[in-house]
């Protein structure tokens, strides 16, 4: 992770909320409650059911009638996935490759985003088609030709594999592309030259720190890009000691006995790392989308 | 909705030229080809070599090893007398319809509500929206499979208890088996949708909303004068790339049901994958990659034309 | 395109094409003959590298053996592991040396020449077992023998004779109409039901068709790979699938190897099944360990226009690479395990699995067996009578577009909707269009 992204927001998220007046409970607040806890079960029942699932024994996941609290709660599916599989270096992997993909994504992408929003220059409506393209790439169709090519030129090693390749995705330049556009003003890149600051100077100095909030946002949606992926790991990684989570799980379920219930507490304890990322994120999340998006 | 870009779209073209030397210029020149460079090395190393062989594949037969047989437009000409592929298409079609018409507006609705003032738990019910997307694909079939089962699922018990009415096919009609892949994109996505909303959110202004609620509108009418007018840059580029991934849509109904009943719920990206990794059929299958490629290449460019965003000049 | 610049067009594609599909070794490199050799297993199943382990350590097994293999093990689903040997064999022509490939995975690999690029024949090490080798015709391709099973999966009648006996019903009907004359009595009775068939996805729907065919005697295609679904004994399957649905013998269930099918096991609502052998590990202990000794088996029901008293449903089929060094070696393991005996004795001993050497079921080593799960019954003496009349089928490489076509008229017939003959021709209908090329 980025130091710049896991540094706590410089500018305090705009806090409107305090100012709101005391009223008397109104049926629009009542309807609203009601609603979002509503809302929230749906959301959130299938993952308490899972969640205390990955405590029941086997043969009471699919207990008829069902019933959400395990009836003898077990660490089993917790142990049996730490004594017969590597988790811990799977989760450690997945991390670390998530970790420094999001870092160069976010480079990467921010360079381009600035590029193509600050400047003009020749084929840049041509060059910017061609990127946006990208996003429209079937992968199922170039993830064989992609590996073979890899192989041939001896670059198939799973950490080049798994994290140069992918890490300047359309969707986050497309989104810089946005956010520069609209919170990096013209008069400061201008104010900029004229005190003699270089190109490269103007976008690291000046651009880089406010586009901090951004870099937050792109920096979630590349943690969890990298994180989840499966396809590509699956192709690429043959060792199972350097298995990805997804790759892992997946390996565990398709056995033949369909070990859901070592599958569901493998998969709470892999969603950790996300969510952490999120929490740690969420407050620049949304301060930088606010600004990127906000601009057409 | 305006097909016009509105003039804020337009990058600033009135700039100081800059007083620094001829070196100054040249550098500002070169600058940006050097910044969006990394993205065009990674994009040439390794994505033009697989896309030009995946459209040499396209025009030949090959099952995976030896050397592929040229066959011309022959996949082209069997992809577009194809049942399955057009199947695959509306099916598509359906996915995208309906997470454009319900998973999009829904999150916006749960985005102002989560934007109400004074709202306690705000931090609580955004990470259980955002929560979904982080969970393994695997345990998401899983509890979809079971809750969605006709005779045992929780759904149909639900509302066999309440309703006293007879259970809905719902994994094995060939309609309510795409509702039910709407409904798992709606749970996977809705939260992290919402996420980009709320944050459009943030800079509505407030003082517009005040006033329209002085001239007597009400919420409503507020929300459609003053506040989506306001979000409609966030909603063009939701939108956007919504649209093109849910064009490419792979994962949910793959997991759900395979793509069944039947090919109910098979989506192109799963045609192509079924020829790929299923029947062994890559030059098939890269055909309909190719058609697929610009498919959705041309809806993202009409989409960023209809919606405004993210438009060069 | 003009005939001069589409060859130019070609040459360019075709160099670049070249570099990205073209064989990688032309020709295989040269086997290493005899002393230590490291072999690289991939299976999506920790009992068969368990058995590969065991095997290697076993005196018996590898008495006499000019290698001393090594094992370096893959794990991952089945129809992943045989995504990344193709594209491992393009990449560096070096897949493999043993891979186990699920049965239903297997058509993947008779499409153009991967089979016979990919894998040994192992025709020679199997003929001189000549019929006593069961399983071959799923693994066959142009009259080459690609795989060696890993279990014979003999479908059998799992019951419960408490609930039968409560019910005042026999469990020895002879014929699947007295079964189902059965069945409905006790549904009407109980609400329980006798046998399951699936509404799930296309694999299972198809699955309930295939296990009942083949043991009326049909097979999906003939040894050619034709479609060969239009026979009587077609019908016949499709007949009964639909009388049981629709007397309430056969409960409808979404995932027979999931949620759904432990829910109605667990519920004591299923008291009987037509399940393959490792039916009774995976999907009546692992989901229902409190009904231990309450089950039973028994060879199948027959069908009264004729047919066999056992089917089989799944399977894992082991290949050895035809292109590795290490592939004499593999071969030679392969059959220390997979073809003698003792190897036998040892994978049935380690996974459960059921010989594929006819003549070793009535051996006294497997005939012993009580099997707890079952009441101590003796389960070999059923297995031995389904052994000796075990149906032979064949895939084709088309067995998905099968599988699709068939899948959507299967919930048809279910509902009463498609008469049997309907089912078969909408089924090849849709079979024709989608493998027309």
């Amino acid at each position: 992770m980025t130091t710049t992204a896991a540094a706590p927001p410089t500018t305090p998220v705009p806090n409107r909320r305090g100012t709101n007046r005391s009223r008397t409970p109104r049926p629009g607040r009542v309807a609203l409650y009601a609603g979002l806890v509503l809302a929230s079960a749906f959301w959130l029942f299938p993952l308490v059911w899972a969640l205390f699932s990955s405590f029941k024994q086997r043969g009471d996941i699919f207990a008829y009638p069902p019933s959400l609290l395990p009836p003898d709660p077990t660490l089993d599916n917790y142990t049996s996935l730490f004594d017969a599989h590597p988790f811990w270096q799977w989760f450690l992997i997945s991390t670390l490759i998530a970790l420094v993909s999001t870092t160069v994504t976010v480079l990467v992408c921010s360079m381009a985003g600035y590029g193509f929003a600050k400047y003009r220059f020749r084929f840049q409506s041509a060059l910017f088609n061609l990127m946006f393209s990208s996003l429209a790439i079937p992968f199922a169709v170039i993830v064989v030709p992609l590996f073979v090519f890899l192989a041939r030129t001896g670059t198939a090693d799973p950490w080049f594999a798994l994290i140069v390749p992918w890490v300047a995705p359309a969707f986050g330049i497309f989104m810089m592309r946005q956010f520069v556009a609209q919170s990096v003003p013209d008069e400061i890149l201008d104010a900029g030259r004229i005190d003699g600051v270089g190109e490269a100077g103007l976008f690291w100095r000046l651009v880089m720190p406010l586009l901090r909030p951004a870099i937050a946002a792109l920096a979630v949606w590349s943690f969890l890009n990298s994180y989840n992926n499966f396809l590509w790991p699956l192709i690429v990684i043959g060792d199972p000691d350097l298995y990805t989570l997804p790759l892992g799980l997946q390996a565990i379920f398709g056995a033949e006995g369909r070990q859901y219930d070592i599958v569901l507490a493998g998969s709470m304890l892999a969603a950790i790392p996300s969510v952490l990322v999120f929490v740690a994120l969420r407050k620049q999340l949304i301060d930088g989308l606010s600004a990127g998006a906000l601009k057409g | 909705m305006s097909v016009i870009d509105t003039p804020d779209t337009r990058v600033a073209q009135a700039a100081v030229p800059p007083p620094a030397g001829r070196r100054a210029a040249r550098a500002r020149t070169w600058a940006p080809y050097l910044f969006i460079s990394p993205f065009y090395v990674l994009f040439l190393l390794f994505m033009v070599v697989p896309i030009t062989i995946g459209a040499f594949l396209s025009m030949t037969s090959w099952a995976g090893v030896g050397s592929p047989e040229w066959v011309g437009f022959e996949n082209y000409a069997r992809l577009f007398d194809d049942p399955s592929f057009y199947t695959a298409v509306s099916n598509t079609a359906v996915f995208t319809v309906g997470t454009m018409c319900v998973v999009l507006p829904l999150s916006l609705l749960i985005a102002l509500a989560l934007d109400a003032r004074g709202l306690r738990f705000r931090d609580f019910f955004r990470t259980v929206f955002f929560l979904p997307v982080v969970v393994s694909p695997i345990v998401v079939a899983l509890v979809f499979g079971l809750f969605f089962d006709q005779q045992f699922g929780l759904v149909n018990g639900l509302t066999q208890a309440a309703l006293g009415s007879p259970g809905v096919e719902w994994l094995t009609s060939p309609f309510w088996a795409k509702v039910v892949v709407i409904i798992l994109v709606l749970w996977r996505w809705t939260g992290y949708l919402t996420m980009f909303f709320l944050a459009g959110l943030q800079n509505v202004s407030h003082e517009l909303h005040e006033a329209a609620q002085i001239d007597g509108a009400g919420p409503i009418r507020g929300f459609w004068s003053v506040t989506l007018p306001q979000l409609r840059p966030v909603t063009a580029f939701i939108g956007v790339t919504v649209l093109v991934s849910t064009a490419q849509i792979f994962e949910e109904p793959f997991l759900l049901t395979q793509g069944g009943p039947g090919e109910s719920t098979m989506s192109v990206a799963q045609f192509i994958y079924r020829a790929a990794f299923q029947r062994q059929e890559l030059g098939y299958a890269s055909a309909a990659g190719v058609v697929m490629f610009v498919a959705v290449f041309l809806l993202g460019r009409i989409a960023i034309r209809v919606f405004g965003a993210g438009e060069n000049r | 395109m003009s005939g001069l610049s589409r060859r130019r067009f070609l040459a360019v594609l075709g160099g670049m094409g070249a570099l990205a599909t073209g064989c990688a070794t032309a020709t295989p490199a040269e086997p290493v003959t005899d002393g230590s050799v490291g072999l690289r297993l991939w299976t999506h199943d920790p009992s068969y590298t368990a058995t590969f382990q065991a095997a290697l350590s076993d005196r018996t097994i590898m008495r006499g053996s000019a290698y001393a293999p090594s094992l370096e093990v893959t794990a991952a689903s089945g129809s992943d592991l045989l995504t990344r040997t193709i594209t491992q064999f393009m990449a560096d022509g070096a897949p493999p040396d043993l891979l186990g490939i699920i049965i239903s995975e297997f058509p993947r690999v008779m499409k153009g020449d991967l089979a016979e690029s990919l894998f040994l024949d192992l025709s020679e090490i199997a003929e001189p077992f000549g019929d006593d080798l069961l399983r071959r015709g799923p693994y066959s391709l142009n009259g080459r023998l690609y795989g060696l099973d890993s279990d014979t999966s003999i479908s059998v009648l799992y019951y419960r004779p408490d609930e039968f006996a409560q019910a005042g019903l026999p469990t020895d009907a002879e014929t699947w109409d007295e079964m189902l004359d059965i069945g409905g009595r006790l549904n009407q009775a109980t609400g329980k039901s006798i046998g399951m068939v699936s509404n799930g996805d296309n694999t299972s729907l198809y699955n309930t068709y295939l296990q009942l065919l083949v043991q009326r005697g049909g097979s999906p295609f003939d040894a050619e790979g034709n479609l060969t679904i239009d026979t009587d004994e077609s019908v016949e399957a499709l007949d009964l699938i639909q009388r049981g649905v629709a007397n309430g013998s056969f409960m409808v269930v979404g995932d027979p190897y999931g949620a759904a099918a432990a829910a109605a096991i667990k519920s004591g609502l299923l008291v009987a099944v037509a399940m393959p052998s490792w039916y009774r590990v995976y999907g009546l202990e692992a989901n229902a360990p409190e009904q231990a000794g309450q089950w039973r088996l028994r060879t199948l029901p027959r069908f009264s226009g004729g047919g066999h008293i056992a089917s089989a449903l799944g399977g894992t089929g082991f290949t050895v690479s035809a292109v590795n060094p290490g592939r004499e070696a593999a071969l030679d393991l392969l059959r220390r395990v997979y073809l003698t005996p003792e190897g036998q004795l040892l994978r049935f001993r380690t996974g459960g699995f059921l010989p594929t050497l006819r003549s070793l079921y009535t051996e006294p080593e497997f005939t012993s067996h009580r099997d707890e799960f079952l009441g101590g019954q003796r389960s070999f003496r059923e297995y031995a009578r389904a052994a000796e009349d075990m149906p032979e089928f064949f895939l084709s490489e088309n067995n998905e577009a099968l599988v699709v076509a068939m899948g959507a008229q299967l919930l048809g017939l279910y509902d009463g909707d498609l008469t049997p003959a309907q089912v078969i021709r909408e089924a090849t209908d849709s079979y024709r269009r989608q493998v027309r090329s």
